[in-house]
């Protein structure tokens, strides 16, 4: 029987798919604490807008740097998010934060070791779920680095899609962090810590900050980035 | 309510439909600054946006592997910068390299080079 090669389908169930368990939408200024009723701290991303039709939007979890210097340069509007225990936190940051209308559009996954029951997403009776003018990808394969140095070998010949996301520690003196997750944005030279992918592994630097972190949940697609 | 896990596709769930995808290269020439002028340089790509789409990013420097994330921190000299991927509006990706010390410039900026990876997604009829 040929190998059958996962690129070639906008759909194969022969591969899992990304379900999404969890959408917010809405608005605010400054920060906003979303509440989620899942047994379990989701996977979220997602898109913010100044504009409520999302004529252009941006990725969250693209923040601004934490410490502008006044004077030296003004830093873009960004908005980070991180999901908790029991709810979703966003906050605005850089310029006209104070003043800005945010229109965000939050969407999560569940991790794959989790087996509860989750409300059902896809109520739109009279819209399509599918549209096949469209890909849909196809997981390769799920998992955690708990530790620096670990990778993953895909071997896949090309470099594949990859997302990403960090759970940090339990923190106590870190309330607004401690357990949460959220998507990894940083790419640091600096302090040596970055999530590479190549042709055949997804690796993560040995200097990671586990201990702030607990763990690195990624999920590689067999499809091409 | 179901069990999302237990399912390949499971249609009580909205799947994440991918709907563009671009690749291109920023390149910043190498650059002396005086002492007390940061550097501050943009590049602007034209990469088409689907509204409430979502821009995932990957990032390779100076022909590095390819990184997840969108902002690259870098040290030069002992300063610190930055190179953020961020989209402005409907039709463009800037690219922004910059730094971010207290004692700006005096030093000498060697090239870098940063490919970029974009795919975006977004449920196909949530909205």
């Amino acid at each position: 029987m040929a190998k059958i090669d996962p690129r070639n389908f906008l759909l194969n169930t022969d591969y899992e798919t990304d379900k999404i368990i969890l959408i917010k939408t809405g608005d605010f200024i400054g920060s906003i604490d979303i509440p989620h009723s899942l047994s379990f701290t989701p996977l979220i991303f997602g898109v913010w807008s100044t504009d409520k039709n999302f004529i252009s939007g941006n990725t969250l979890g693209v923040f601004s740097e934490s410490s502008p210097i006044p004077g030296l340069y003004t830093p873009p509007l960004g908005v980070s998010c991180i999901a908790l225990e029991k709810k979703i936190r966003l906050e605005a940051s850089g310029e006209d934060s104070d003043t800005q209308k945010i229109y965000y559009r939050v969407y999560a996954f569940a991790p794959d070791n989790i087996g509860a029951q989750t409300p059902i997403t896809a109520n739109q009776a009279n819209q399509f779920i599918l549209n096949t003018d469209y890909n849909y990808r196809k997981i390769k394969k799920t998992g955690e680095f708990t530790q620096g140095g670990k990778s993953y070998k895909h071997n896949l010949g090309y470099i594949p899609q990859v997302m990403a996301w960090i759970k940090y520690a339990e923190l106590p003196n870190l309330p607004n962090f401690s357990k949460g997750i959220e998507p990894v944005v940083d790419i640091s030279y600096f302090t040596d810590y970055r999530l590479e992918i190549t042709e055949s592994v997804l690796k993560a630097d040995a200097n990671f900050p586990f201990g702030l972190i607990e763990k690195i949940i990624w999920r590689v697609y067999y499809d091409e980035a | 309510m179901t069990k999302p896990n237990d399912f390949v596709f499971n249609s009580d769930y909205l799947p994440l439909a991918e709907v563009d995808k671009a690749d291109f290269t920023a390149y910043f020439p190498a650059e002396t600054f005086p002492a007390g002028q940061a550097y501050d340089r943009t590049q602007d790509f034209k990469v088409p946006y689907s509204p409430g789409s979502i821009d995932t990013f990957l990032l390779s420097l100076n022909g590095g592997n390819y990184n997840v994330g969108a902002i690259v921190i870098i040290s030069v000299n002992t300063q610190l910068l930055s190179i953020r991927v961020q989209r402005i509006d409907q039709e463009t990706i800037r690219v922004r390299l910059h730094e971010f010390t207290q004692q700006p410039g005096g030093y000498s900026m060697p090239a870098q080079t940063l490919k970029v990876k974009v795919s975006s997604f977004r449920p196909p009829n949530a909205f």
